[in-house]
């Protein structure tokens, strides 16, 4: 019906004869049946283009599967099935090979069983197949080979690929084929089959290629990770370090057995033989236990240098006869000393059950935490000595007599030694926070203020002296010496000071300066004193020498008119008369006194000038002098008393002058109508001695106490009493020798007293 | 060996005491030979120069305070001559100190025989003969 629809269509009109017509018909037909064919071509083309759409939509579905992360084997798996479904046939065979996994097959399909020990051969058999005079990977599966094949492989017909990539090592052996007995849908693949498979083959190993290096990727993101985690447990670690040495030296060591996940992790130091173990149990962590084990010491004297070294368990057994200590079955030892100062100080060790050889980046953290360790310990050297030194300069400072004290530069304490408490009367945390200027008097405030403003690098000590309140509310005196501390910038930060108290020796001063004024104007009196007295001792001097020349010189004269005198008289007395002879005595007479006076004269000149002090005893020296004056006591009749005197220092030259003296005086003037009584005496009294000699004398009157002392002075005519006026100035004379003074009691008529102190020399 | 006390020399500078201790030691003794020296150089001089050593006095009375030469100076002098001339004279110091330290001076000089206190006595005279001299 259609064919007559077309003739309808295209001729609606006959014209000409029949065999015209039939001819036109022929035609008409010859050309329906090449019209029919065309549009079988048409048909066909375009059933094969709806096939390679249909086909490169599965490629991509597979591709899309393809590209997430699967395993190997099932990676392999899809391929094949992939192969049967693209390709159109019954089974398919994937080797795909690269180091991990050299021999890898897969099988798309049904009805294939083959032993996994066969599989070589078969992909030895298959790459054989391949055309090594040609490019192409095509494999050869219509060759006699092929046959071969046959024998592990019931295949009718089969077409293959083989692909290697030698730079990434993988190779992809890929076959399709029908099982005997079956047909194929075509019988030889054609040009765009051929094509399409070896794109997909491309695309699978591309795919494979991909794979692996997705897998090394991620083996290595999975590296860095337990990198970037053992750092970040590394930095954990070191931030939750305490300030106790020892304890980050735990936590390091524990830390280096949990990142290297070792059974044990050793440390030790090398001067002690006591060894901290923390033995890893797993998830649950650390137990830590001390031991002295002698065994481990042998494997750490191994160790020398920083360098990671190794041990097996070979050198470790050896050991372990000679060693008392249980090593659990250790198998490998891996460690290296810890160094300070490039001196091994101790070790640090980890210890497995099994095989294990550090990779380099835990060769690194093994030195990190030995690092670290070294760190610490050097720390706790450090801390070490530093808790010495403030113990030692704790005791120092606080055994201090010397007040310490620290403050801020506002004068805000910190510090205070226990002088410094006593001082003030107030605990040290009762004096933290309070200020130094409170203590100091307002007076010191700005000097105070300006010297602390004035310490700096260049001059960092001050001296001061401060006036204080203390405990008491006394005023004291305290001097400080003040030290700057500073900070890394120059400035001021903190003040130490040393005091003391000086209260005593700022009075003292003050007293010291008083007293120094005084004594200066004392020393000034007595300069002047001592000049005029020098100068009187001078004039003394030089009047009792010109005494002496005087009364020598007059002494010569003198001796010539005696001389004369007595020559005139031998030459002339008979010549002379009566009268003349009167003359002659009186002149004679004239003579003989001024012969005494100027003996005397001479004497009281000479008194003192070569004295010398003894030890006299009185009562001896009163007893000699009596005997002198017997004659004369004896014609005055005298009754003379001495009471017990004492023995003291004199000059006793002048001494025995002065009692002398005294006693004749008293003789010399005694009265006519009464006996005369003298009565000698000594009492002590605070300087020396007193002495008194009294007589019942004539007495002296009250006017005349003072005067009878002075040189030359005379009460009476020498008619009355004979003398010179010289004794008793020579008594005062020899009192004043000896630092006494001389005085008289006495009533006119009655009798006199003379009293004079010696003072004790 | 004790001498004869025949000659006495004064050395004074004073006339007077010279005049009176002539007469003096004339009434002691009217024999002994009397040389008399105002000045103490002039008296050394003669000591000195003197060649007959039986001309030199035997005694010498020698006063201290006197102008030029005085006493100790005279001694000082004498102490250098030779030792024959010092043999025959004997030196006794008169004079009217009575200094006790001219007295320890005079003894530092031992040829000087005795330190006399003016004025000269017929007893001073008669200890010095009996003390010094063969009589």
């Amino acid at each position: 019906m259609s064919k007559n629809d077309n003739s309808k269509i295209s001729s609606p009109e006959f014209t000409g004869t029949l065999d015209e017509l039939l001819q036109d018909y022929r035609d008409l037909q010859l050309r329906v049946t090449r019209f029919s064919s065309t549009e079988q071509k048409l048909i066909n083309t375009r059933n094969k283009l709806d096939n390679e759409i249909n086909r490169h939509k599965r490629m991509h579905a597979f591709n899309k599967q393809a590209l997430d992360s699967m395993s190997d084997d099932v990676f392999c798996k899809m391929v094949a099935e992939a192969v049967v479904d693209i390709m159109e046939a019954e089974v398919a065979l994937v080797f795909l090979s690269h180091l991990d996994n050299p021999n890898f097959l897969c099988f798309g399909g049904e009805g294939i069983v083959l032993a996994e020990t066969e599989y070589p051969k078969i992909k030895s058999a298959l790459s054989h197949l391949c055309d090594s005079n040609t490019k192409s990977n095509q494999l050869q599966l219509d060759s006699k080979e092929f046959e071969n094949i046959k024998t592990w492989l019931p295949l009718n017909y089969a077409y293959g690929i083989h692909i290697v990539d030698t730079k990434n090592e993988i190779s992809l052996l890929l076959t399709g084929g029908v099982l005997e007995g079956k047909e194929m849908f075509y019988e030889k693949p054609e040009v765009e089959s051929d094509m399409l498979f070896s794109i997909f083959s491309q695309q699978v190993l591309a795919r494979a290629i991909n794979r692996k290096k997705n897998q090394t990727i991620h083996n290595q993101v999975e590296k860095i990770e337990t990198s970037s985690n053992r750092l970040s447990k590394i930095t954990d670690n070191f931030l939750s370090f305490g300030s106790a040495p020892k304890s980050n030296i735990e936590l390091l060591t524990k830390l280096s057995g949990d990142l290297l996940k070792a059974d044990i992790a050793v440390y030790s130091k090398a001067d002690e033989c006591l060894i901290q173990t923390y033995k890893n149990k797993g998830q649950g962590g650390v137990s830590t236990e001390i031991k002295s084990c002698h065994f481990y010491f042998d494997i750490f004297s191994k160790l020398n240098t920083k360098e990671i070294q190794h041990f097996n368990s070979d050198e470790i057994r050896v050991l372990k006869n000679k060693s008392k200590c249980d090593f659990q079955g250790m198998k490998t030892y891996t460690g290296c000393a810890v160094m300070l100062d490039n001196q091994p100080i101790g070790w640090l060790a980890l210890v497995y059950k099994r095989k294990y050889i550090p990779e380099e980046n835990e060769k690194q953290i093994i030195k990190i935490i030995s690092a670290g360790i070294a760190v610490e310990e050097m720390r706790n050297i450090s801390i070490d000595k530093l808790r010495d030194n403030e113990q030692r300069l704790d005791s120092v400072v606080q055994t201090q007599h010397e007040m310490i004290c620290r403050f801020l530069p506002d004068t805000t304490l910190k510090f205070a030694n226990k002088p410094y408490c006593e001082a003030f009367g107030l605990s040290e945390k009762e004096l933290m926070g309070k200020k130094v200027s409170d203590f100091v008097s307002a007076d010191y405030h700005a000097e105070m203020k300006t010297a602390l403003a004035n310490l700096s690098k260049k001059n960092p000590n001050n001296t001061h002296i401060y006036s204080i309140t203390d405990k008491n509310g006394n005023m004291i005196w305290q001097e400080w010496v003040e030290s700057a501390i500073f900070n890394n910038k120059d400035e001021v930060i903190e003040i130490q000071a040393i005091g003391r108290d000086i209260t005593e020796s700022k009075r003292a001063e003050q007293d010291r300066l008083i007293a120094e004024e005084n004594i200066r104007s004392k020393v000034e009196e007595l300069t002047i004193t001592n000049q005029k007295l020098e100068k009187l001792a001078k004039d003394n001097q030089e009047l009792e020498q010109y005494a002496y020349l005087a009364s020598h010189d007059l002494k010569e004269p003198l001796r010539t008119v005696e001389n004369y005198i007595y020559l005139f008289e031998d030459d002339y007395a008979e010549k002379l008369d009566e009268q003349a002879h009167v003359y002659l005595e009186t002149v004679k007479a004239a003579i003989k006194r001024m012969n005494k006076l100027i003996k005397t004269l001479l004497e009281f000149s000479q008194l003192g000038a070569n004295r010398k002090l003894t030890l006299v005893n009185c009562n001896e020296m009163l007893k000699e002098i009596l005997a002198d004056l017997e004659s004369s006591i004896k014609t005055s009749e005298a009754t003379i008393e001495i009471a017990e005197l004492p023995e003291l220092n004199l000059y006793e030259q002048e001494a025995r002058q002065l009692f002398q003296n005294l006693i004749s005086n008293s003789i010399k003037f005694k009265r006519k109508d009464e006996a005369l009584k003298i009565k000698i005496s000594a009492e002590k009294i605070t300087e020396g001695w007193k002495f008194a000699v009294s007589d019942n004398g004539i007495g002296i009157a009250q006017e005349h106490f003072k005067r009878v002392f002075e040189i030359f002075q005379r009460l009476h005519t020498v008619q009355e009493y004979e003398g010179t006026g010289i004794g008793l100035a020579h008594c005062k004379k020899i009192v004043k020798l000896h630092m006494g003074e001389i005085w008289i009691n006495s009533t006119l008529g009655k009798g006199t007293i003379f009293n004079f102190t010696i003072q004790k020399i | 060996m004790k001498k004869e006390l025949r000659s006495i020399m004064l050395v004074d500078d004073n006339p007077a005491d010279n005049f009176y201790h002539q007469r003096i030691i004339k009434k002691y003794n009217s024999e002994i030979k009397i040389l008399t020296f105002e000045s103490a150089k002039a008296a050394l001089e003669f000591i000195k120069t003197i060649e007959d050593l039986d001309f030199l006095p035997n005694l010498i009375f020698l006063d201290i305070n006197m102008p030029g030469m005085n006493g100790w100076e005279f001694l000082e002098e004498y102490e250098l001559l030779d030792k024959v001339r010092q043999s025959k004279l004997l030196v006794i110091m008169l004079t009217t100190s009575e200094n006790p330290s001219d007295i320890i001076k005079a003894r530092t000089w031992n040829f000087v025989a005795d330190f006399k206190s003016k004025p000269l006595s017929q007893i001073m005279l008669e200890e010095i003969e009996k003390n010094h001299f063969n009589n």
